[in-house]
């Protein structure tokens, strides 16, 4: 399309600009300036207490545990938002015939459950009284877990739950990248007779990678929100902080503490660290 | 590829289906067995019931709580949609001074976790009386809109100009241009972001969790959290409820699969 200069085109902009200065910049400047006093999101009238907040936040009992649960789950979830996907949607294109329908189906269904209902059937399964996982784990050896209660089962049931819902995501933005390599491609590279992992290795993987930039964009801006409704149906950050992240910290403070200071504190906080890292993912890729 | 290979292949493909899709088979099978079997391993302990059924009617209002998932999803996805077709066509139409710097603007929203926003929306939403509305619910959720933005402004740019400027020297206005000619041609491209955000704020669960209360305008994630009480969890109607709360959006992709596949394939994100 050809850009014209002419006169009234701002128009086009306003709901937009308008929006995003409602609902992201005002928001996040208004979050910046309460970082700075004490209130607690109801009656209290704000008080000034500086940097107070940010000391408060830092010392919080959990907080270091919630920084680092946050880092560990972008990282323990990636074989399964990941490597799994990628690996299947590869199988499922090389194979291709009448059952591609009924597998992009079925790995599709977790994407439409939302977290906190794929989470309660999830911790039905987990639960300690029913045990449905006490026999196929007896099969390995390994006795009964508590899955919800004790801290390592605990975290990597979080990871699953949310690995489950990221993974059919994952899995359809891998298809929709293969689709787009072309048959003549991989024609010509088969004709010289490459076998299938060379054509995997030099001709698949690589067309891949934008798309793989994408998931992995995608796994940190998703698995924040999906593990925070998880979190709240399976532990409530529980044992002792050991499957809290960030956003449940956030939460937990603003809304059940009422501290809006250490809140708003967190807030911004949590806004620099994600800003940093989607930064750097974007920087790598370049 | 060799028989026993695809063979092999079609095996752990299987096997992955069968796990991915457990808990929701599991959950069915667990809302109707009969109360008195519920902790029994065997599915076929006893004859099926509908029982928890009832029970999940009784306590929580499914078709509310399904409509307003509905109307908050649809009203987001197409508010944002609208949003995003202005400013791509404002961005792409024009040689704006300061167009890099709105674009940036829009885009960056991306670098802002909307979970970190949650205390000045509740404060904002609050204030202005919008709480267990769904204006409150929908507001907050409509700026997130990079992805739309994105996409549609990547799209216009690739628009062939020899459309506009036959409409241009036909005398059409630019506003006539983006309603007769390129929203009508880009359809495809915008019903398919709109089934991305629909999916998406289908999901969201913290924002309902705190812009509602009661469930006159729950969600169907904050609908379900009745059955959990001081007295314990009622595991039979909560798996009744998690069934029906779900059905609606599998039943529906399971008629319109093609599309939504393809909404992930057209939205270029390939």
């Amino acid at each position: 399309m050809t850009a014209l200069t002419r006169a009234r085109p701002v128009a086009y902009l306003v709901p937009a600009l308008l929006a995003v200065g409602l609902t992201v910049y005002g928001p996040l400047l208004a979050v910046a300036v309460l970082s700075l006093f004490d209130f607690n999101l109801t009656t209290r009238p704000p008080e000034w207490t500086g940097l107070g907040n940010y000391r408060e936040i830092f010392a919080t009992p959990g907080a270091g545990q919630a920084f680092w649960n946050t880092v560990g789950y972008m990282v323990a979830i990636t074989p399964l938002s990941v490597l799994a996907p990628l690996t299947a949607a590869v199988v499922v294109w090389r194979l291709g015939g009448r059952l591609v329908a009924f597998y992009r189906t079925v790995f599709f269904l977790p994407v439409l459950v939302p977290p906190a209902v794929g989470a309660v059937m999830w911790e039905w399964i987990l639960n300690p009284v029913l045990g449905i996982t006490d026999e196929p784990l007896g099969l390995l050896g390994i006795g009964p877990v508590d899955w919800l209660t004790d801290r390592v089962p605990a975290f990597a049931a979080v990871t699953v739950v949310s690995g489950w819902k990221v993974f059919g995501l994952s899995f359809i933005l891998f298809t929709a990248g293969l689709t787009t390599i072309d048959a003549d491609v991989m024609d010509a590279a088969r004709l010289d007779r490459a076998g299938e992992w060379r054509l995997l290795r030099h001709i698949v993987l690589p067309l891949l990678r934008p798309m793989t930039t994408v998931v992995v964009f995608a796994t940190v801006v998703f698995a924040g929100p999906w593990t925070f409704g998880v979190i709240d149906v399976l532990t409530q950050g529980g044992p002792a902080g050991g499957t809290s992240n960030v956003y449940y910290l956030l939460y937990q403070q603003a809304f059940s503490f009422f501290s809006g200071g250490p809140a708003a504190a967190l807030s911004v906080l949590i806004t620099v660290g994600f800003g940093a890292v989607v930064a750097l993912q974007l920087r790598a890729t370049r | 590829m060799r028989r026993v290979t695809r063979a092999a292949a079609h095996l752990m493909l299987m096997l992955v289906a069968a796990a991915v899709a457990f808990p929701v088979l599991w959950a069915v099978v667990t809302s109707v067995k009969p109360t008195a079997v519920l902790y029994d391993a065997n599915p076929f302990a006893a004859a099926p019931t509908l029982d928890h059924y009832r029970g999940a009617l009784e306590a929580l209002p499914v078709v509310r709580v399904v409509l307003n998932t509905a109307i908050m999803s649809a009203a987001v996805a197409v508010g944002q949609v609208a949003i995003a077709t202005l400013a791509a066509y404002g961005l792409t139409r024009y040689r704006l001074r300061g167009r890099r710097v709105a674009f940036a603007v829009l885009i960056g929203t991306a670098l802002v976790p909307q979970q970190a926003l949650v205390v000045p929306h509740y404060l904002m939403v609050s204030r202005l009386g919008l709480l267990d509305s769904f204006a409150g619910l929908v507001l907050p959720q409509l700026a997130s809109s990079a992805l739309a933005v994105f996409i549609l402004r990547q799209q216009m740019a690739a628009f062939p100009d020899e459309l506009i400027e036959a409409a241009t020297l036909a005398g059409a206005s630019d506003r006539l241009i983006l309603f007769r000619i390129v929203v009508p041609n880009l359809r495809p491209i915008l019903t398919a972001v709109a089934i991305i955000v629909f999916i998406q704020t289908w999901n969201e669960y913290l924002w309902p969790l705190l812009a509602t209360d009661g469930v006159s305008r729950a969600t169907v994630q904050v609908g379900l959290r009745i059955f959990e009480t001081e007295q314990g969890t009622a595991w039979g109607p909560l798996m009744a409820a998690a069934v029906l709360v779900a059905a609606p959006l599998v039943v529906a992709y399971a008629f319109v699969q093609r599309r939504v596949t393809d909404a992930f394939i057209r939205s270029g994100l390939g």
